[in-house]
């Protein structure tokens, strides 16, 4: 076997730990292969060999001094940034079902009748949510048939997680039902406040196993790349809904009239201020995290997330 | 991490200077650097010690990894690299200054007007 024979670099590169070799094997290999081929002399190849061999023994002796995770690929990382919109999201459904619970209240109703900007704020944060929820829903749809061909195909581990969505919605709305029997006697009495602060605890840890769950299905699963590639898109929309929704839900709670904000029926009736300040922030910060996955992504997807200038030295054969 | 010397790389401190200087010109993959290595400084890095220099340095964020082109993977400075590097250099030209300095012949001192 001569020192530029391809076996011989492999059974080189094998003198490394195994997670040395996941990271760096393939450009080490490269290196190597290109510094054999460039040196002349029996003598000066076994000397790079001998080298390799030493770089390897400070590999296993000092495990911890190298061997940093590979970056992710270009499309993964698109990928990566849709979960975290997708996550942002969940909780700004939250959010977003205070704000529904908040105003449900007849008296709102009455306010957006009476005064056009409550009225057409109130219209903005509903169809946002909509439009919000489709780009989701476009989002979503391939990932979904791809989950479904590779499970059609024996890969049932991506079917798992997906169940968890549905059975903590579930668990939650028992315990909302199970709190609505407590008739207790006082909106503030001890036992609605800790009963309603549990509601929303519960929905916030069902958000986030069921953000978590479907994050999961969509990292495991070997998506298409177009797919992943595209996806700033619906990202952009989800967006620019997150935040109209927000803004929108600014505008509506500033104008609405002063006797509004009078109410005092308590954390589990109509809690203004606070409740509408409390959506506000969720909603904000959410969309905040949402942007910036979607410029993220865009970057990503134009490939403009590193440098323009072209690498030097890298038409050199390596 | 305000200078190399802070980073505490053993054996590979001298080789991943040439590399943050090879590095400083722009991103490079490993053989490239090996090259430029071999002409701006006259030594040549085994590839052994070159990746156990490049997996040092990203450990320790001084360098990033860029995309795979083929097999062959370009690295770069990052800032703290940049810092890093300039603050070597800096210190070592101090050095060398005053090394220099010493040992040049005593001259007498010009004559001013």
């Amino acid at each position: 076997m001569s020192t530029a024979d391809p076996r011989f670099v492999q059974n080189l590169l094998r003198l490394y730990p195994a997670g040395w070799r996941a990271r760096y094997a393939d450009e080490l290999a490269a290196t190597l292969t290109a510094t054999m081929a460039d040196r002349r002399g029996l003598r000066q190849r076994w000397r790079v060999a001998a080298d390799v061999a030493a770089g390897a023994a400070d590999a296993h002796l000092h495990p911890a001094g190298g061997a940093a995770p590979a970056p992710a690929a270009r499309p993964d990382r698109i990928r990566n940034a849709a979960c975290l919109a997708f996550c942002a999201f969940a909780f700004f459904c939250l959010a977003g079902s205070g704000f529904q619970k908040m105003s449900e209240d007849p008296a709102f109703t009455t306010a957006a009748r009476a005064h056009a900007r409550v009225g057409w704020s109130y219209d903005v944060v509903l169809y946002g949510a909509i439009v919000a929820a489709l780009a989701v829903a476009l989002a979503s749809l391939p990932v979904l048939l791809s989950i479904a061909r590779q499970a059609r195909a024996g890969r049932q581990d991506l079917l798992k997680p997906l169940v968890v969505p549905p059975l903590a919605t579930a668990a939650w709305f028992g315990l909302v039902f199970g709190v609505a029997r407590l008739h207790h006697a006082g909106v503030h009495s001890p036992v609605n406040v800790v009963a309603f602060l549990g509601i929303v605890v519960a929905a916030v840890v069902v958000a986030g196993l069921s953000a978590a769950a479907l994050v999961t299905v969509t990292r495991r699963a070997e998506l298409p790349a177009p797919v992943k590639r595209s996806a700033w898109m619906p990202m952009t929309v989800l967006s620019a809904a997150m935040v109209a929704v927000t803004a929108a839900d600014l505008v509506w709670g500033l104008s609405l009239p002063p006797s509004l904000y009078d109410s005092h029926n308590g954390i589990l009736a109509t809690p203004l201020p606070l409740t509408w300040i409390g959506t506000l922030a969720v909603m904000a910060a959410t969309s905040a995290v949402a942007v910036a996955a979607t410029a993220q992504a865009i970057r990503l997807a134009r490939g403009t997330d590193r440098p323009e200038t072209p690498p030097a030295a890298l038409s050199q054969p390596g | 991490m305000t200078t190399l010397s802070d980073a505490d790389l053993g054996r590979f401190a001298e080789p991943s200077l040439l590399i943050l200087t090879s590095l400083a010109e722009g991103p490079r993959h490993g053989y490239a650097l090996i090259r430029d290595v071999e002409e701006f400084a006259g030594v040549t890095l085994g590839p052994g010690t070159l990746y156990g220099a490049l997996a040092r340095l990203e450990k320790r964020g001084l360098i990033r990894a860029l995309e795979t082109d083929d097999r062959r993977r370009p690295y770069e400075l990052t800032m703290a690299g940049e810092t890093a590097l300039s603050r070597q250099l800096t210190s070592m030209r101090a050095v060398t200054d005053v090394g220099l300095r010493r040992l040049a012949p005593t001259r007498p001192a010009p004559a001013t007007a």
